[in-house]
């Protein structure tokens, strides 16, 4: 069932596909922002629409004018979002979304580097976070990387990843449990071993090491019981 | 005080008129209880006293109970088998055995009951009961024999089949030798082992109709028969001389009352026997009643009688000798007595003139014979044996049974109160108008009234000191004269009341002075006064007198009164002080409680004379009866907040129920109403409280315990031996028990402190909330701002600007990222929700990680055997976060290290930080530069020690406690 879940890059990865190669074949980076911060939300779409490879075609204050665009416009392939937003929140919003556009990748900006919103962010959608003031190109960088099939997860975050599965354990989610590969990088993580030394201790590549760390995202996204049965019927799973 | 003058004597007179109205035939020395006091019933059957010391009264319908206050009654309908009563018995038990028309009863605690196994007798009359030495029961019966009631229950009837000498028993007594006797119809039985003998007439019984029998502490047997009494003495019956009339009659009853004395209740009247002297009462010397069916003897030696018809009476005794209008007086309003040396005595009333007797005869002298008026109010003999006397409208003189006109110079005197000889010859006039008069030896005459050397012009009594001083009482004070001078002693000098109407001068603690508010004693310029609980001493004194022993006798409006001034005197309390009153009333035989002004004499035997409204009256005062039996006292009824309550055990009462009243009684006949009692509420009164009333208030007892104490004493100041009580429990209310008070106090406490962590939590919340938002603030406004800085000049350099300006713009960039960095890092270390070990170590690692990994070196994190889960103190976090990020800082700033190690311990509340790098390049590493002061600074803060190591590797160590 899990594998009915797994995003088209995995199914990349598995075949043996190499990053030089995707990153060839990789289309035009079509990227929307939610921010009500007109300035920043101005600067970062000026910024993406300089870069090449990179659009931004819509930047919205709130969820719920990307939600209107998104009904009549192409979804893009990644949103920035923030999370305190006029009306609906960044968390709402990205489950909101990630129903309808399932194929949509989120990245969370954030004020603070505050890891209980980030994580409530990752378990909502997110497949990843920057910090608002993390430089323009740094964030052109992070939108390219998991573009690229890759995502960042630092210890903290890694950390609660261990909690949050291990509670679902006792709660008899086992739809969600982790592979052991993925508690290894995440166990990997949690001491604090960067990408590199997670592939040198486990004899992997550091796209694998970032693909499962994206997987392991995929699977934070889905929260309930209940949400599998409402997928399932909606013929998702 | 002229008012009173004036008014007075009509008072008196008034009063006088009111009383000889009411007054009964209670005149001789029996007191009498009937109907009017609360008897059931006026014919008595049965009389016995118990162990309490009440009085049960056997009437015709009801049995009573007698305390000397009040009748308690039972009837049928409060279980009795019949309401003719006909005999009474105590049992060693103190219950009291009841015979009645219809069987017996049995009263016990406060009720009354039958008697299982007596049903049978519920048949016959049972007229008289004894329980024998053996403790089996007798009945005897109205014709049917005598019932014996053996403790097995079984009941046998004897009658004249078995011997017994008829079937009518009236009295059953068990003599010193056990032998059982039987007064019957058929003559005298005698029960001895077994057989029953009897005498009759033919054995020398004055009758075979017998009443009743008594035995004496000699085995002698007092028979009353149906004609005369009979003695049995060593098995011979002699018929009792009580003269002809008595020895035809029956007598009822019989009874000895230790003192030699016999009583028999007669068909008419009462007999007392002494060694031989017979002495009759009958309704002529106050017996209520002229047939006496029973007599009993109580504790204190008083007989009483129970009549037919005529309730109970009480003898007195004999220490008073009364003569009224009934006896030959020519008025009952005596106001003057006096004696002459053949030792008559001459009375003088208000309104039956003088009248002189002697044992044997009287006579006497009105308007008629010559006096100015029948209104007499001073007599006089002077020492040629001459009677003066004094009277309403002038002064008499009675020579050799003649009434001679007085000399001129006495004509024209009016009302004359007082007379008095001096040793001197000079006599004394004293007037109730005109002041006093003086006839001196020499004929001349002076006057002394209110507008000369008096206070006043009436003047009632007059009399002389040893000194030789004349006293005289007026309606101004008492005025002294001497040596030619009068003195006025009134109330400023300390009087009662200016009233005075006695005087005795020969005492020998000085004058003693009657007023109309009681007595004082005048000595040495100094006056003094006397007090009681009791009414009495302050009563209107009409006369004061001594006897030999020094004792006061008050002749007063409230009878007699006799006062012991030693007794007072040497008094340490209230209660002694009390003893040295008391109050002689009709109860002990006088014949009126009221007594007229200057009405005293003392006789050649030393016997006093003295007169009231209702005759004269004479009597030893050695002889005055003083009971030394001890008086009994009883709770008679308790009252919690108006509801009665059985005192029997003892009580607990709610908080609210704390108005208590006891009543209680004591028991002692020789002068119920001259009981004094002493009480106290253990818990409340510290001392004992006196007072003549027989009902004491408690109105709001606090919770606690307490013990009520009453104890009485007789009108001869004898003590009762056992103090009445009751114990009894004030509850505290519940907001006063202690588990309550244990409860709400904790509770009190644990509010003060759920308020008060609430208001410290809300405080620290407050405070806390205050910072996050501080801090939110801060990143979110100025945060926002300078990311937009951030992001503004990342956009410019993205426009490939001069190189200069694109370093500038970096730099501006690089600092506002710096402050919003470090606006996070306080947003993280306030933030609650991070205080984990946990957090610590992810942010230590998420910020060595940007730093240090982006260069390539290796970061080694040791933090085994920490408890992810262990919440750190916010201080400590954050000093040892800001320590590490320093030391981080610094060596990605200085160092050229390739690895790093980082360790955290938290073992216990104690903490180890170490950072420790394996850079070679020392000499370029700032020894005490900016970063390592502040280190030491953030160390200092949380206490902790710092430990920076530059020589081989960069090392900071951090050891402290939380």
């Amino acid at each position: 069932m899990l594998m009915l879940w797994l995003p088209e890059w995995d199914h990349r990865q598995r075949r043996g596909e190499k990053r030089s190669i995707l990153a060839e074949e990789v289309r035009m980076a079509v990227t929307g922002i939610v921010e009500d911060n007109s300035k920043i939300r101005d600067l970062i779409q000026k910024f993406l629409n300089m870069q090449e490879g990179f659009s931004c075609p819509v930047a919205v204050e709130s969820i719920e004018e990307m939600l209107e665009y998104l009904e009549e416009n192409p979804a893009p392939d990644v949103l920035l979002m923030d999370i305190q937003l006029p009306g609906m929140s960044g968390i709402e919003g990205m489950k909101v979304i990630r129903n309808k556009y399932p194929e949509i990748e989120m990245i969370m900006l954030t004020v603070y580097h505050d890891t209980h919103k980030i994580f409530d962010s990752l378990v909502a959608g997110a497949s990843g976070y920057l910090l608002k003031h993390t430089s323009l190109p740094e964030i052109v960088e992070a939108i390219r990387t998991l573009m690229e099939g890759g995502a960042p997860m630092s210890p903290q975050i890694a950390r609660k990843v261990i909690g949050y599965f291990n509670a679902s354990k006792k709660e008899n989610r086992p739809e969600n449990g982790l592979t052991s590969r993925e508690q290894d990088i995440v166990t990997g993580l949690v001491d604090g071993l960067s990408y590199k030394l997670i592939a040198d201790r486990y004899d992997i590549s550091i796209d694998t090491v970032r693909a499962h760390i994206r997987n392991i995202y995929k699977k934070l996204h889905v929260n309930s019981k209940a949400e599998v049965i409402a997928k399932s019927l909606r013929g998702e799973i | 005080m002229r008012m009173i003058s004036i008014l007075c004597p009509f008072l008196i007179f008034l009063a006088c008129s009111l009383q000889s109205v009411t007054a009964d035939a209670q005149t001789l020395p029996f007191r009498t209880y009937t109907i009017e006091h609360g008897l059931s019933e006026s014919v008595v059957h049965d009389l016995i006293q118990d162990r309490d010391g009440y009085v049960w009264i056997a009437t015709g319908y009801g049995l009573n109970r007698f305390d000397g206050h009040q009748v308690d009654r039972w009837y049928s309908r409060d279980g009795l088998n019949d309401d003719q009563i006909y005999a009474l018995f105590e049992d060693v038990q103190g219950r009291i055995w009841i015979g009645t028309e219809s069987g017996v009863n049995i009263y016990e605690d406060g009720a009354v009951r039958s008697v299982t196994g007596l049903e049978d007798m519920e048949r016959y009359s049972v007229i008289s009961i004894l329980q024998d030495r053996e403790g089996e029961w007798w009945f005897g019966t109205d014709g049917a024999g005598v019932w014996l009631f053996e403790s097995g229950g079984q009941l046998t009837q004897f009658s004249t089949v078995h011997g017994l000498g008829g079937n009518r028993v009236r009295e059953i007594r068990q003599d010193g030798e056990g032998v059982l006797w039987f007064a019957t119809d058929g003559g005298l039985t005698g029960l001895d082992t077994g057989n029953f003998n009897t005498w009759t007439r033919s054995d020398g019984l004055s009758g075979d109709q017998l009443y009743d029998l008594d035995i004496d502490e000699r085995n002698s047997i007092w028979i009353a028969t149906g004609s005369g009494i009979s003695l049995m003495e060593d098995g011979e019956i002699q018929p009792v001389a009580v003269g002809p009339i008595y020895e035809e009659l029956p007598t009822y009853s019989i009874r000895l009352d230790g003192l030699n004395r016999v009583w028999a209740g007669t068909e008419q009247g009462v007999l007392q026997i002494t060694e031989g002297r017979v002495e009759s009462y009958t309704t002529a010397d106050g017996l209520p009643g002229q047939i006496v069916y029973s007599v009993m003897v109580d504790r204190e030696g008083h007989p009483w009688f129970g009549t037919f018809g005529g309730g109970v009476a009480l003898w007195m005794g004999d220490w008073l000798q009364n003569w009224s209008v009934d006896e030959g007086l020519t008025s009952n309003l005596v106001t003057s007595i006096t004696g002459d040396s053949q030792g008559r005595i001459w009375i003088g009333s208000y309104g039956g003139g003088v009248l002189s007797k002697d044992a044997e005869s009287m006579e006497s002298w009105d308007r008629g014979d010559g006096l100015d008026d029948n209104k007499i109010h001073a007599l006089w003999f002077d020492r040629q044996e001459r009677l003066w006397a004094g009277t309403d409208a002038g002064l008499n003189r009675i020579e050799g049974g003649v009434v001679r006109s007085v000399e001129s110079q006495f004509a024209d005197l009016d009302s004359v109160r007082a007379l008095y000889e001096q040793d001197s010859g000079d006599f004394w006039v004293g007037t109730y108008r005109n002041g006093v008069y003086r006839y001196r030896t020499d004929g001349q005459r002076d006057h002394f009234h209110d507008e000369n050397l008096l206070p006043h012009n009436s003047v009632v009594a007059i009399t002389g000191d040893s000194d030789g001083a004349v006293w005289f009482a007026t309606y101004g004070g008492a005025v002294r004269y001497r040596d030619g001078e009068f003195m006025t002693i009134t109330v400023e000098d300390g009087l009662p009341s200016n009233g005075v109407i006695s005087l005795s001068a020969d005492h020998p603690d000085g004058v003693w002075i009657g007023t109309y508010s009681g007595p004082a004693l005048y000595r040495d310029g100094e006056v003094q006064t006397f007090s009681s609980e009791h009414i009495y001493a302050s009563a209107v004194t009409h006369m004061l007198f001594h006897d030999s022993t020094g004792v006061i006798w008050m002749g007063t409006n409230q009878g007699l009164i006799r006062f012991d001034p030693d007794l007072y005197r040497t008094a340490t309390n209230s209660r002694e002080r009390e003893r040295a009153w008391r109050q002689i009333t009709r109860e002990q035989g006088l014949p009126s409680n009221e007594f007229n002004t200057g009405a005293l004499y003392r006789d050649r035997e030393g016997a006093f004379w003295i007169g009231s409204v209702e005759g004269v009256s004479r009597f030893h005062p050695d002889r005055v009866p003083l009971s030394e039996s001890r008086p009994l006292v009883h709770l008679q009824s308790v009252t919690v907040a108006g509801e009665e309550v059985d005192w029997s055990r003892r009580g607990s009462f709610s908080h609210d129920r704390n108005l208590i009243q006891f009543s209680f009684s004591g028991i002692s006949f020789d002068a119920p109403s001259g009981i004094l009692y002493e009480y106290r509420m253990a818990g409340v009164d510290s001392d004992w409280t006196v007072t003549y009333d027989r009902t004491v208030r408690y109105p709001s007892l606090s919770p606690g315990e307490y013990r009520f104490e009453v104890r009485a004493y007789n009108s001869s100041g004898v003590v009762s031996l056992n103090p009445a009580s009751w114990s009894f429990e004030i509850e505290r209310p519940l907001w006063m028990q202690w588990w309550v008070l244990m409860i709400a106090g904790v509770a009190v406490m644990g509010i003060i402190l759920i308020i008060y962590n609430y208001y410290r939590i809300r405080r620290m919340v407050d405070i806390e909330r205050m910072r996050v938002q501080i801090a939110s603030d801060l990143h979110d406004d100025v945060g926002a701002s300078l990311t937009e800085l951030a992001l503004q000049t990342d956009f410019l350099r993205a426009g490939n600007p001069e190189p200069e300006v694109g370093e500038t713009l970096g730099q501006i960039g690089d600092h506002s990222r710096r402050i919003v960095s470090a606006l996070d890092d306080i947003v993280w270390y306030i933030d609650a929700r991070n205080d984990r070990a946990g957090d610590l170590t992810d942010r230590m690692q998420d910020h060595a990680n940007s730093l240090l990994t982006v260069r390539g070196t290796d970061i080694h994190y040791n933090f085994s055997g920490l408890d992810m889960d262990r919440r750190l103190p916010v201080q400590i976090k954050e000093n040892l976060y800001l320590i590490y990020k320093e030391a981080v800082n610094n060596i990605a700033k200085h160092s050229d290290a390739t690895a790093v190690h980082v360790t955290l311990k938290v073992d216990g509340r104690n903490f180890y930080l170490e950072v420790a790098d394996n850079g070679k390049k020392q000499q370029e590493r700032r020894r005490s530069g900016q970063g390592l002061r502040n280190m030491n600074m953030r160390a200092n803060r949380m206490g902790a020690n710092t430990d920076i190591e530059v020589e081989n590797g960069f090392r900071v160590v951090v050891r402290g406690r939380f």
